[in-house]
């Protein structure tokens, strides 16, 4: 139990510093954690080599500093890199989004979640915990409590946290500078009156919850290693603790963080001792120890309502405006057709790309219908089709046929996507995006990750699918592979899915759910049912997640849980809203944009584009650029420059928002 | 249990109480509103008008009390279920669905989805929605505006769209908070008329207003809140000579037209 302790003080300090941005900008930073472990793989390199890292794409990978640097110089060097992060993110991300949709914070707090992840991976190539050469900070001799031996770091992390957490709650509550933070977290001007720029606040707040994430990290290395991924997803049992302290309290957040510790510890330990026989044996253990945090997310959000009211004095800007489909029919012929005559005359190669690009678009509509039309922020749409995928697996190896297997797993992950849905009901907004990021997380550890669906390390594969008695598998034995027959198929299903999606955005049901994301009380008001129409298209958009599982599953000659990973997810939520979150055509570009689809394939026969490792890193970049400068995608842009090339006199809504004979009709 | 009572008043307010946090807002408010009537519902800033219209509609749960509509207890019944009813509200702040024209702000209004209607939407390409929308767009005045979005309109034009959304779905009782302010007097008088008009198409309204010429001249009854409490209630003459709300309201803030 007092094992946990260290943990425990890591996420607690995590969970602080989310606590302190959240209450300086009304911003869940996705990107906490990852930022802290960037910092901690710069501080070890800085102690082993006396290079300086720099993670900023375009300047030199390192520059060379002190020949040795001692354990102080590291720690200062660790400090001054953290703190400058932290102003950096303030600075050139977050205080211009300050009045965006939340929708555009969450969307660049998990382009940077990217960008700190894979530029961590890109620079410290050997990145892992063994390659870290370790010189701790903290003793490691151990200290005997209550007759338990416990390694002396462990108290001395978690007594420095309690010493920061009283330290920021006497702040907060007693200084100057402490009200100006309340008040600029309220209204803007109440922090202008209080003396002090909201702008310096802001500034110094997010340095200090930068330097704890960046230290947090660094000590928790000699508990439990170092990995770009799994340290950076640290963020959830963070958000756990924060959320338990209703993203106010500093004390109460850092208690909890203690004790998701200390749990999580307990659990591991009881899990992998010989006699725990009744947990069966297809539980994944370290499943069973992410979930707890999980848990408690979903639960202090359901308990709380909604502890993340949108922001009273600036007033939030809408999502962008989602464009009537028009000639529905016609794009569908032309693009349909486009896509036939390519699957029969491209090269394998492209032929591949093309069909992976259909198969995204799946995943991106899904996140049109949920996110862009109804407004709901999901990040658990890559979950559900990671259930569905895996689920088609299993009924097609018991005989199901193919179009069969596919209908079962698509109801299957409507139904696991409307028991995420049901509990994400209470919350929105900000909230909501941490409830599903949860909910993907733990059916990541928990389903997705059993070994008795996806095979374990092994992974599954599908059995060959017929239709009709016709072959459409997507390579045939001896045969050509990335066959056209698996690429019309598919195509078939992505047209009849634009078109519903298309029928119901132009329909009375498209209205209430648009209304619903305009207004939520006013949508009441004229007598929609807010809460059935949220549910409807988290099952529709579940739906159409569990399509884009399924025909991965029939895609991947070995499926494994990488093609379903909680990260691919929220890279597939950042490229819908990067090509336009609230029409099918963002969709369709963002499924051209896949990685390892047609755009990005092109890019690379034609010798021009980035070698494909730096595709996470400039994504996030991309990401955090397109949510500030164009909140409305590169479609929305598109669709704006080309009227304002007819130079139609409408204000810029109207023309965004659609055709304005549309509804003449 | 809807207890159909040819006598009952159209709406039924007895004894609600609303609090925020430990300060009530309502206390013990009861009034009756009935069938064709326009009653007014006024007193001075914060004295819990608009938390009553929540209270009702059931935007704020209540502390205590009932609400029965048609004879029928609302009690534990939802807010889109209650408009579905007949009983339809307005905001002060007005809440237009901004992304949305003015003829789908009023079509979103009109109709009632069904798992038919629904499944209808995602087979066919466009259905035409025209419930009774023509008529509603002429009485409240909105021709040739029906393809302008609310950022475009003027304050007087984005009210006539809150009322028109209100009034498609052809409501038993209409709870408007505060449609007056800040139009001026043509449009404040205009909309006078059209109140009086809409008992004759089968709606009753409470209205809640600071436009004290209007409130007169438009109602019935009148209803005078101050503190979350009912301080008076009578005919607009009985209460403007009543000297509690004299002192409490007409006195202080007559014709003031500033937001509560
Ligand atoms: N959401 C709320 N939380 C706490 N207090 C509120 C809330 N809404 C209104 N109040 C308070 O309740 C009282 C009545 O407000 P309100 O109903 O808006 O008055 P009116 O509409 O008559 O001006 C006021 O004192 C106001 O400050
Ligand atoms: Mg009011």
């Amino acid at each position: 139990m007092l094992a946990g302790l260290g943990g425990g003080a890591v996420i607690a300090s995590l969970a602080l510093g989310l606590v302190l941005t959240w209450r300086t900008s009304r911003v869940v930073n996705f990107a906490h954690a990852a930022m802290g472990t960037y910092v901690a793989y710069a501080y070890f390199e800085f102690r082993n080599t006396g290079d300086v890292v720099l993670p900023v794409l375009g300047l030199p990978d390192r520059v060379h500093l002190l020949p040795t640097p001692t354990l102080a110089a590291a720690l200062v060097f660790a400090l001054i890199l953290s703190a400058v992060l932290g102003l950096a993110v303030y600075w050139l991300v977050f205080r211009p989004l300050r009045s965006a949709h939340a929708l555009a914070r969450v969307v660049a707090s998990l382009g940077l979640y990217l960008y700190f992840q894979e530029i961590t991976r890109l620079r410290f190539p050997t990145a892992g915990a063994t390659a870290v050469v370790r010189f701790p900070v903290l003793p490691e001799d151990t200290v005997r409590i209550f007759g338990t031996g416990v390694s002396a770091n462990r108290l001395i992390l978690a007594g420095l946290v309690l010493a920061v957490t009283l330290l920021l709650t006497l702040v907060f509550h007693r200084t100057r500078f402490g009200l100006a933070t309340r008040a600029a977290a309220v209204n803007e001007k109440g922090a202008v009156l209080s003396g002090i720029s909201p702008d310096r606040v802001g500034a110094v707040n997010w340095m200090v919850a930068s330097v704890l994430a960046g230290f947090a990290v660094i000590l928790i290395e000699p508990i439990a290693g170092l990995d770009p991924a799994t340290t950076s997803l640290l963020v959830v049992p963070a958000l756990a603790a924060a959320l338990l302290g209703g993203l106010v309290s500093f004390g109460i957040t850092a208690a909890a963080g203690l004790l998701i510790g200390m749990v999580q510890s307990l659990i591991l330990g009881y899990a992998v001792r010989p006699d725990t026989t009744w947990i069966p044996e297809w539980v994944p253990v370290t499943g069973l120890q992410q979930a707890v945090p999980v848990i408690l997310v979903l639960a202090a959000l359901a308990w709380r309502g909604d502890p993340l009211p949108t922001r009273s004095a600036l007033v939030e800007k809408p999502l962008p405006p989602s464009p009537t489909p028009r000639r529905v029919g016609l794009w569908s012929a032309v693009l349909g057709g486009a896509t036939v005559a390519g699957l029969y005359t491209f090269e394998a190669d492209l032929r591949q790309a093309l069909i992976v690009s259909l198969v995204y678009t799946l995943l991106t509509l899904s996140t049109v219908v949920v996110t862009g039309y109804v407004g709901q922020i999901s990040l658990a749409q890559m979950a559900f089709a990671g259930v569905a995928g895996f689920v088609a697996i299993e009924v097609a190896d018991n005989g199901l046929p193919f179009p069969l297997a596919v209908l079962v797993s698509v109801l299957v992950a409507t139904g696991v996507g409307l028991a995420v849905g049901v509990p994400a009901l209470r919350v929105r907004g900000m909230s909501l995006a941490v409830a599903t990021m949860a909910s993907a997380v733990a059916l990541e550890q928990l389903v997705i990750g059993s070994s008795a669906l996806s095979g374990g390390v092994g992974g599954r594969s599908a059995p060959r699918p017929y239709l009709f008695g016709i072959d459409v598998g997507i390579s045939a034995p001896g045969a050509d592979n990335f066959r056209p027959a698996f690429g019309i198929t598919v195509l078939l299903v992505l047209v009849a899915a634009c078109a519903v999606v298309a029928n119901l955005r132009r329909n009375p049901t498209g209205l209430r759910w648009l209304a619903v994301r305009a207004n939520e009380r006013a949508a009441a008001a004229a007598g929609i049912d807010v809460a059935r129409a949220k549910l409807g298209a988290f099952g529709l958009a579940s739906a159409l997640a569990g399509l884009y599982g399924c025909f991965t599953a029939y895609a991947t000659s070995t499926l494994s849980t990488t093609s379903f990973l909680v990260i691919g997810g929220l890279v597939a939520v950042a490229m819908t809203y990067l090509a336009g979150v609230s029409s099918i055509s963002g969709a369709i570009l963002a499924g051209l944009l896949a990685q390892a689809g047609l755009i990005t394939t092109l890019q690379s026969s034609w010798g021009g584009g980035e070698p494909s490792d730096y595709v996470y890193v400039t994504s996030g970049l991309a990401l955090v650029v397109v949510a500030i400068v164009a909140p409305e995608g590169l479609t929305g842009l598109a669709r704006r420059s080309v009227a304002r090339l007819f130079d139609r006199p409408a204000p810029e809504a109207a023309v965004i928002g659609g055709e304005v004979s549309d509804a003449a009709a | 249990m809807p207890q159909r009572d040819g006598s009952a008043a159209l709406l039924e307010v007895d004894g609600v109480s609303l609090r925020y946090g430990g300060v009530a807002a309502l206390d013990d408010v009861s009034f009756t509103v009935g069938h064709g009537e326009v009653v007014g519902l006024i007193g001075p800033n914060g004295a819990g008008k608009t938390s009553c219209i929540d209270a009702l509609t059931g935007f704020q749960p209540i502390h205590s009390g009932h609400v029965r509509f048609e004879g029928r207890s609302l009690d534990g019944t939802s807010p889109h279920d209650r408009a579905r009813l007949g009983f339809v509200r307005t905001f002060q702040s007005l809440d237009l669905f901004d992304d949305l024209t003015v003829h789908e702000n009023l079509s979103v209004a009109a109709g009632t989805p069904s798992w038919r209607s629904t499944l209808t939407d995602a087979l066919w390409p466009k259905r035409s929605t025209h419930d009774g929308l023509d008529e509603v767009v002429s009485l409240v005045g909105l021709n040739g505006l029906l393809h302008r979005r609310p950022a475009e309109m003027s304050n007087g034009e984005r009210h006539r769209v809150a009322l028109g959304r209100a009034l498609v779905s052809r409501p038993r009782l209409l709870l408007l908070d505060e449609p007056a302010a800040g139009l001026d007097t043509v449009e404040s008088a205009e909309l006078g008329r059209l109140l009086r008009s809409l008992p004759e198409r089968g709606t009753s309204v409470l209205l809640v207003d600071h436009d004290m010429a209007l409130v007169m001249a438009a109602c019935n009854r009148i209803h005078v809140l101050d503190f979350g409490r009912v301080i008076a209630s009578g005919t607009p003459a009985e209460v403007r000579a009543d000297r509690a709300v004299v002192g409490a309201y007409l006195g202080t803030s007559e014709g003031s037209e500033v937001g509560g």
